[in-house]
């Protein structure tokens, strides 16, 4: 295999273990919308060490959007949020590794790093919730919070990312881990069934329709509900997309499965100008908190504008399967040659990948069922969870795992 | 890959999680230490003791009320017209600062500028 082969197979294996790091993180209930632990950035970080910057904000972007099909997300707010976030927190986190390194030793430790680089990640989570869905200032009263458990969150992956990484180098130099042979080959283990993507097969127009006009016309229709504010085109939106949605052939109900991650932030999106607002007549009134006219209105059109974005992506992932999905974003991304982004790169990770995820979820299962974690429990769980990384590291350098 | 001192925790991680944590921390002591005076870019206006409406100073802006006329303009409030005899009111004028009132007694009407106890001055002699 030439080793440009190699690489790209090592990115789209590792863009796999992000991928799973990632979903099994959104089974966990959310405490408060939009902290995280962040276990993906942690395989961003050790491709930092490992395999350089570029590597590593190409698997950073990858992933958002690999996970973003299996999730059934794609091009819905969340998928926003992660994809530009990712980017942001990678460049930060590259820029402090590259430029305060000089001579040898490295100003921050990888905990430092990963503190900035979830820094990083919050304020550019923030600023596109403000720019893009809830334009109300209110949303910045959470940026105490974050800015707090980016510390702990950055902390605790630093901490993980380290081991990993000098486990990695051990390994390397003596060959101390050992791929154990059970996870290797498919062991008696079922593990639960990966479902990828949130496709549904049905024979409709818009099924046959191709993937490329389908992405365009998401993307223009998202663009046009994140300019307008007003509930009328709202309504004309709406009632476009019903439209669209009964064409499709699927039971309505079928369209909700799964954004129920999703109802905190819209929730959420309602609350926030709902109490952040002045002016307006009084509506209700709580000792501090006061419920007025304005906020209600306002809070009901960023509900809206979430509801209407949400829709229109998982019309487009209940109606085209990922690798239509993929060769659509190959195809559209062809006018980028010029930046240097190949379409053709992109959709062999993206194969590649969603080859790969169901047989690493596997031994990702099979080694948590079968890990034992010692008496301190703190610490038992980070080495834990950095013997899976390692396990899942490793796997993405081995040569006998066939994929591509 | 030789990396040294990168998996080592040292000073500067522990001074930029310092930073980070004091810097977040900051707003939310002073929002709570500050609350009072944090609600100076509003006014409340009063019927019959009750609050009937929340009024933003930023935005200028004119409410009607059944018969009276409040007026918002770079950030003062005024009662602009009434219904009531004297007009006392009328010829209170704008408004700009917190504790500062705007009271018509015939229609029981108070406007006022929540927060900061003493308002402008810190002590008046005579």
């Amino acid at each position: 295999m030439p080793d440009e082969d190699k690489k790209l197979k090592k990115i789209a294996l590792l863009v796999s273990c992000a991928t799973i790091l990632q979903v099994a993180e959104s089974f966990f209930p959310q405490v408060v919308p939009g902290v995280k632990l962040g276990l993906a950035n942690m395989i961003v970080l050790i491709a930092l060490v490992d395999m350089g910057f570029r590597s590593a904000i190409e698997i950073a972007v990858m992933r958002t959007v690999i996970s973003s099909l299996i999730l059934g997300t794609f091009l819905s707010p969340s998928f926003i949020l992660s994809f530009s976030s990712a980017i942001t927190s990678t460049l930060a986190m590259g820029l402090v590794y590259k430029l305060l390194s000089g001579g040898g030793k490295p100003l921050f430790s990888l905990i430092g790093i990963s503190i900035i680089g979830a820094m990083a990640h919050n304020l550019t989570q923030i600023s596109i919730v403000y720019l893009l869905l809830i334009k109300n200032t209110g949303v910045f009263m959470l940026l105490p919070w974050l800015g707090i458990s980016s510390v702990i969150t950055g902390w605790v992956t630093g901490v993980v990312a380290s081991q990993v990484c000098s486990r990695l180098e051990r390994n390397r130099t003596k060959g101390g881990f050992k791929v154990p042979a059970a996870y290797s080959k498919k062991g008696p283990f079922v593990a639960p069934k990966f479902n990828i993507g949130r496709y549904i097969s049905k024979d409709s127009h818009l099924h046959s329709l191709s993937p490329e006009i389908k992405i365009l016309a998401i993307i223009v229709l998202a663009i046009i509900v994140v300019i307008s504010e007003g509930f009328y085109e709202y309504f004309i939106v709406l009632a476009m997309l019903i439209l669209v949605i009964a064409m499709t052939k699927i039971p309505v109900m079928r369209f909700f499965d799964g954004v129920k991650r999703l109802y905190l932030f819209i929730a959420f999106s309602f609350a926030i100008p709902m109490f952040f607002s002045y002016g307006g007549v009084i509506v209700m009134n709580f000792g501090i908190l006061r419920i007025t006219q304005d906020g209600l209105y306002h809070g009901s059109l960023f509900a809206f504008r979430l509801i209407l974005l949400m829709i229109g992506a998982a019309v487009l992932i209940r109606t085209t399967s990922p690798q239509e999905l993929a060769s659509g974003i190959k195809s559209l991304l062809r006018p980028f040659k010029f930046t240097g982004i190949s379409g053709d790169r992109v959709s062999r990770i993206v194969t590649s990948s969603l080859l790969a995820i169901p047989v690493l979820w596997e031994n990702a299962h099979a080694f948590i069922k079968n890990y034992k974690i010692g008496k301190k429990k703190v610490k038992g769980l980070i080495l834990a969870l950095s013997s899976l990384i390692v396990m899942l590291y490793m796997k993405s350098e081995d040569d006998t795992l066939d994929l591509i | 890959m030789k990396r040294n001192g990168l998996y080592r925790l040292n000073t500067a991680d522990i001074v930029i999680a310092a930073i980070v944590i004091t810097v977040s921390i900051t707003p939310l002591l002073y929002s709570f230490t500050r609350q009072k005076s944090a609600a100076a870019n509003i006014a409340n206006i009063y019927q019959d003791n009750k609050l009937v409406k929340q009024v933003a100073l930023g935005q200028d802006s004119v409410y009607k009320f059944k018969n009276m006329e409040v007026e918002v303009n770079r950030h003062r409030i005024r009662i602009a017209k009434s219904d009531c005899a004297r007009q006392v009111c009328v010829n209170t004028g704008w408004i700009s600062s917190p504790a500062q009132t705007i009271v018509c007694v015939p229609n029981k009407v108070l406007v006022e500028i929540p927060g900061g106890g003493a308002g402008q001055y810190d002590a008046v002699s005579y």
